[in-house]
């Protein structure tokens, strides 16, 4: 029972009930009460004093710095209950939350000034002569950025920082928010979302089986490791980065210090392939949005960096169709692709794990008497999936059945990704700060590094290439 | 093989990458170097088969459902 409970106290948990707070303050528009419309919102910006104002027109009153004040003392409120009950250190907690909230919104803001945020075909309207055309979430890649010199070259900031240094928390708590105006995007073409679900639960399938077979056949028989470091780490780089290399850790009661070792590295590569993916798929992949976006969630490991990277995608290929071809695909249905993708990973992450198990307790470490229960399935389950799974059916059911909804329901989701957007910044900044490179280097990971590198631009990107390919190619997203 | 331990904190918020203790660094290089051989046993060979032989018979009946019946 007092396992159970423990088990229930996780970030897991606390991701799925924070995510689910905003989803349900966010609400109040739907029955005519406006609860968060006081967040932030940044615009792409001139003028710095222009930069910022609340959301919703309700709070025209109030200056934009007061509504970035609020959102921030909203955030750091609902971020130290759940750090109180996770037993963090507090005080360390609330001062390293508010370094990361304070420097991811310089980053947001600094990613919104026009010149890198303008895409070529509102040039006109800034009256600028160029713009590098890169829309406002060129900020997450300045977060990144900040984040990997603040933790390569000031390891003792980062240090400073490390209480609130969560970015598996704050990406699971922004995928529960997301499920919301997912949803109210895909009741606009449920036709086109049913076929992304099945789609991207077949492609997934499909990676899993194969990478994961490929990367401990490399791992075993290629690098001579053994099978202690090779299943955490076939899992870590073909699967679901971290998650994945710690439950499969895990599953066959491997020291610690091999799924933590694996997760770093992940880390490590999935902000590379984060800072090169995405362009690559704008370059050579914006006539086919959907087969780049279930690229990138099958290609990059780690929740944070997957739907970062769907994020930055649907942004720069939306921006190069309009300017290339003139097509202006809707907002959001590449980053549906690449979370339903990523999310379907999750979920398969718990049966995975059970099945190594099974095979480590009754084919390899056979010992009398040892059993593996269904119950670690669930054990394993992603709880954060299940608040994704509610936000977005929630949304998508009420749209459908009462369509005069649909006007506050898209207020509601939009006060709801105000929140959401701001833990997508933190992330990636604090991806970029648990990635030290040296660190992992003096610590011997050179040659999981290579194990890495030659599976990952070996295949695992081009087998993901192909499948996004046989599943999603001419299926385009809906234009604006 | 040493057991996986769930401490109240490691249950709770799980490991941080940062967390790898320097002060074993020199002993886990060494150990990268120098990991033993162990034989690849047919259960493992069976595991790699058997996700392969899925992943393609799989992928023919996903191919024939999603084009079926979630065509674009």
């Amino acid at each position: 029972m007092k396992r159970q409970q423990l088990i229930r106290n996780t970030e897991d948990w606390w991701a799925l009930w924070i995510g689910l707070s905003v989803f349900l303050l966010s609400l109040g528009p739907l029955v005519g009460k406006d609860l968060l419309g006081w967040g932030v919102a940044t615009s792409v910006w001139l003028s710095l004093g222009k930069a910022m104002a609340p959301v919703s027109k309700a709070y025209a009153g109030l200056s934009g710095i007061v509504a970035l004040f609020l959102t921030y003392v909203f955030m750091l409120l609902i971020m130290g209950v759940g750090a109180k009950a996770l037993k963090f250190d507090l005080k360390e907690f609330a001062i390293g939350f508010t370094v990361i909230f304070w420097v991811s919104y310089t980053c947001w803001l600094i990613g919104n000034y026009a010149y890198i945020a303008v895409t070529p075909d509102k040039q006109a309207a800034f009256k600028i002569p160029w713009s590098l055309g890169l829309t406002g979430e060129a900020g997450f890649i300045v977060a990144l950025l900040a984040g990997l010199i603040l933790g390569n070259f000031f390891p003792g900031v980062a240090d400073f920082l490390r209480e609130a240094t969560r970015p598996e928390w704050y990406i699971k708590t922004a995928i529960v928010i997301l499920g919301a105006s997912l949803g109210v995007q895909a009741a606009s073409a449920t036709g086109l979302a049913k076929v992304v679900m099945f789609r991207g639960f077949a492609a997934i399938v499909e990676a899993y089986l194969i990478y994961w077979a490929l990367v401990y056949l490399a791992a075993r028989k290629l690098f001579k490791f053994s099978r202690e470091w090779s299943a955490p780490l076939a899992s870590g780089i073909s699967i679901c980065g971290v998650s994945a290399a710690i439950a499969t850790g895990a599953a066959i009661k491997a020291r610690p210090v091999v799924p933590i070792m694996v997760s770093s590295l992940v880390v490590v590569f999935a902000v590379v392939e984060l800072l090169i993916l995405p362009f690559v798929a704008q370059t050579f992949l914006y006539h086919q949005p959907l087969v780049a976006a279930a690229w990138m969630g099958l290609a990059v490991k780690t929740d944070g960096a997957a739907v970062a990277s769907g994020t930055i995608t649907d942004a720069l290929i939306r921006a190069k169709a309009l300017a290339v071809t003139g097509v202006n695909y809707k907002e959001g249905w590449m980053l549906l692709t690449t979370t339903t993708v990523k999310v379907f990973i999750d979920v398969f992450i718990g049966i995975w794990a059970f099945v190594l198990a099974l095979i480590w307790v009754y084919g390899i470490n056979r010992k009398p008497g040892e059993t593996v229960s269904v119950g670690e399935i669930w054990e394993r389950f992603p709880k954060f999936v299940i608040g994704y799974a509610l936000t977005f059916l929630a949304m998508l059911f009420l749209t459908l059945q009462a369509p005069g909804l649909l006007g506050a329901a898209k207020v509601a989701t939009a006060e709801s990704n105000i929140f959401r957007v701001l833990f997508f910044v933190m992330t990636f900044f604090t991806i970029g700060l648990v990635s030290n490179f040296r660190k992992l280097w003096e610590e011997g990971i050179g040659k999981l590094a290579l194990v890495y590198v030659v599976c990952l631009f070996g295949f695992i990107i081009w087998i993901g290439l192909v499948i996004s390919w046989i599943f999603f190619h001419g299926i385009m997203p809906p234009t604006a | 093989m040493a057991t996986y331990p769930e401490t109240r904190r490691e249950l709770a918020v799980g490991p941080k990458p940062q967390e790898v203790p320097i002060r074993s660094s020199t002993r886990l290089a060494e150990e990268l170097a120098n990991i033993p051989d162990e034989p690849f046993l047919s259960v493992e060979a069976r595991l790699v088969g058997w996700s392969l032989g899925v992943g393609a018979i799989l992928l023919v009946f996903l191919v024939w459902v999603s084009y079926t019946f979630f065509a674009g």
